[in-house]
């Protein structure tokens, strides 16, 4: 199998762009990646793009407004992991040797779409009794509590860490620091959540390109990120009264990243997780085994989790901070990986990371824990 | 107008003195329990199952408080995801002006809420409430 490369990345910044379309914002990502590579847009030879509420040929759309079309577009939807799926997708294509340089992108404008609670498919049972996307995961908070002595404070740590985070970083939709007692003295959502523990409503755009290993030779970049890993999985109908602390969809698509990589929990030295709400960022931390089942928040309180800690996560800010538009999500949060790797992350920069892992997943329907998961493993 | 929701059909319950059971599905083959019915065990593939009666009562297995929803939903309301003894787990509100506590034993009720009709009247569901109240 070939090897793959990321050699190119861009994205718009991470907030509400309600003047602008899906097709601008798009394009806007694409161009930047180019730029950043060195290509040109006849150099890309087929594309995915990752949405879930832009309609039809979104990919078609975004990619003739950067100058692109003629080629293998694929537009893919698989919930909030749409645009990490994209990316897999790519690979997986580049890895089977039927291209040499191929684009990943994500694209979503919500802000003219959506306001408050995001809820399942509306012909989901759970959504017609009232299951919004906060209260799934409320309910899971609330057995984390009960289980490991998990507190509201330390989840509040986990949202007031990535809002610090998302400071120091000039693409995120949310520009000031907000403190703990902040944090708890926000509105409830879903109780325990507060406001400030939900990831907003956003629009962006991010995009990737990715190349194989004798396309590399080729260019001669020096800034290549190595994809050592990059899998995808969906969540199993579940049966019986499973423990809803612990992410089994999580663990068996790192189970597969870590084995395509040969490399385990220990070797990740930094880590973009999808934290739509504060205790996800716990559950999927503790899902992708880096930390013990319970302990995680009661980490991040210590200051584990930050600039210069054991184990730094979402130093782009995360969902929380970063912002999220859906299909953008996954591929913003490999960038982050790649600029941190390529020691381009400036105030947020993990000193001497040579290992870093985005974990993507998402959606809701009865049955399941969740819909789709993606981890990505990048290297130096 | 008639407003349909899921899992609260005519085959979805059964009343019996005075009590209020949710009707699921048993594979035959491995015995997995479903609700609401499913035709095709997720478990082993198999498609011959058997209606089994849950209820009613369970346990109340985590909780949450909803402040904010989508417009069809009338907020505050509470969702439990319940255990019950057949092995299955399923989303049920909690009645009203009652606090939730995990592990509480509860037994299945209608009561109106939280979901709204159009003429903002609330729709009257499967609800959980604690048991010997």
């Amino acid at each position: 199998m070939n090897d793959v490369y990321v050699v190119g990345v861009g994205m718009t910044p991470f907030g509400k762009h309600p003047d602008r379309s899906a097709a601008d914002l798009a394009a806007e990502a694409i161009l930047g990646a180019l730029d950043d590579a060195g290509l040109r847009t006849v150099d890309i030879e087929a594309a995915w793009v990752g949405h879930v509420y832009q309609g039809m040929a979104m990919g078609q759309r975004g990619l003739g407004a950067a100058g692109i079309s003629g080629l293998p577009i694929t537009n893919v939807e698989n919930a909030c992991s749409s645009g990490s799926t994209a990316i897999y997708e790519a690979a997986t294509a580049l890895k089977a040797g039927a291209y040499d340089i191929v684009l990943a992108l994500g694209v979503e404008l919500l802000s003219t779409k959506f306001r408050g609670a995001l809820a399942p498919d509306e012909s989901d049972i759970e959504a017609q009794i009232g299951l919004t996307m906060p209260s799934v995961y409320a309910m899971r908070a609330r057995r984390h509590m009960e289980q490991y002595g998990t507190t509201p404070r330390m989840l509040a740590a986990i949202a007031s860490k990535n809002k610090f985070n998302a400071s120091l970083n000039p693409l995120a939709q949310f520009k000031k620091p907000v403190t703990v007692d902040e944090v708890m003295a926000g509105r409830l959502i879903a109780e325990p959540l507060h406001l400030h523990e939900c990831a907003p409503v956003s629009d962006g755009a991010a995009a990737v390109i990715l190349v194989s290993g004798k396309k590399l030779s080729q260019l001669g970049s020096s800034r290549a990120i190595r994809l050592v890993a990059s899998a995808l999985r969906s969540g199993k109908l579940e049966v019986g009264l499973p423990d809803m602390t612990v992410e089994d969809l999580t663990w068996r698509t790192a189970e597969a990243a870590y084995q395509q990589a040969g490399l385990g929990p220990d070797d990740v030295q930094m880590a973009e997780v999808h934290d739509c709400f504060s205790i996800a960022e716990a559950t999927r931390i503790e899902g992708l085994k880096l930390y013990p089942l319970g302990e995680y928040p009661a980490r991040v309180e210590r200051g584990e989790a930050g600039l210069g800690g054991r184990l730094p996560v979402n130093m782009s800010g995360g969902l929380l901070g970063k912002g999220h538009p859906l299909g953008a999500t996954g591929v913003a949060q490999v960038i982050e990986i790649v600029k941190q790797l390529r020691g381009e992350a400036k105030d947020r920069q993990v000193p001497g990371a040579k290992v870093g892992l985005a974990h993507c997943r998402g959606g809701k329907a009865r049955g399941v824990e969740g819909t789709a998961c993606t981890v990505n493993i990048l290297t130096i | 107008m008639e407003l349909k929701v899921g899992g609260q059909g005519p085959d979805d319950y059964e009343m019996d003195r005075e009590r209020l059971y949710l009707v699921g599905s048993q594979c035959s083959a491995c015995q997995a329990v479903f609700y609401p019915q499913q035709q095709v065990c997720a478990r082993c593939g198999s498609r011959e199952a058997e209606k089994i009666r849950l209820g009613p009562q369970g346990t109340l297995y985590t909780w949450s408080r909803v402040h904010q929803s989508t417009p069809e939903f009338q907020t505050p309301y509470v969702l439990t995801y319940v255990d019950f003894p057949q092995n299955v787990r399923v989303l049920v509100p909690l009645v009203d002006e009652v606090s939730p506590v995990v592990g509480m034993e509860v037994e299945l009720v209608w009561a109106p809420g939280p979901r709204l009709m159009e003429d903002g009247t609330l729709v009257n569901l499967i609800h959980v409430r604690p048991v010997n109240r």
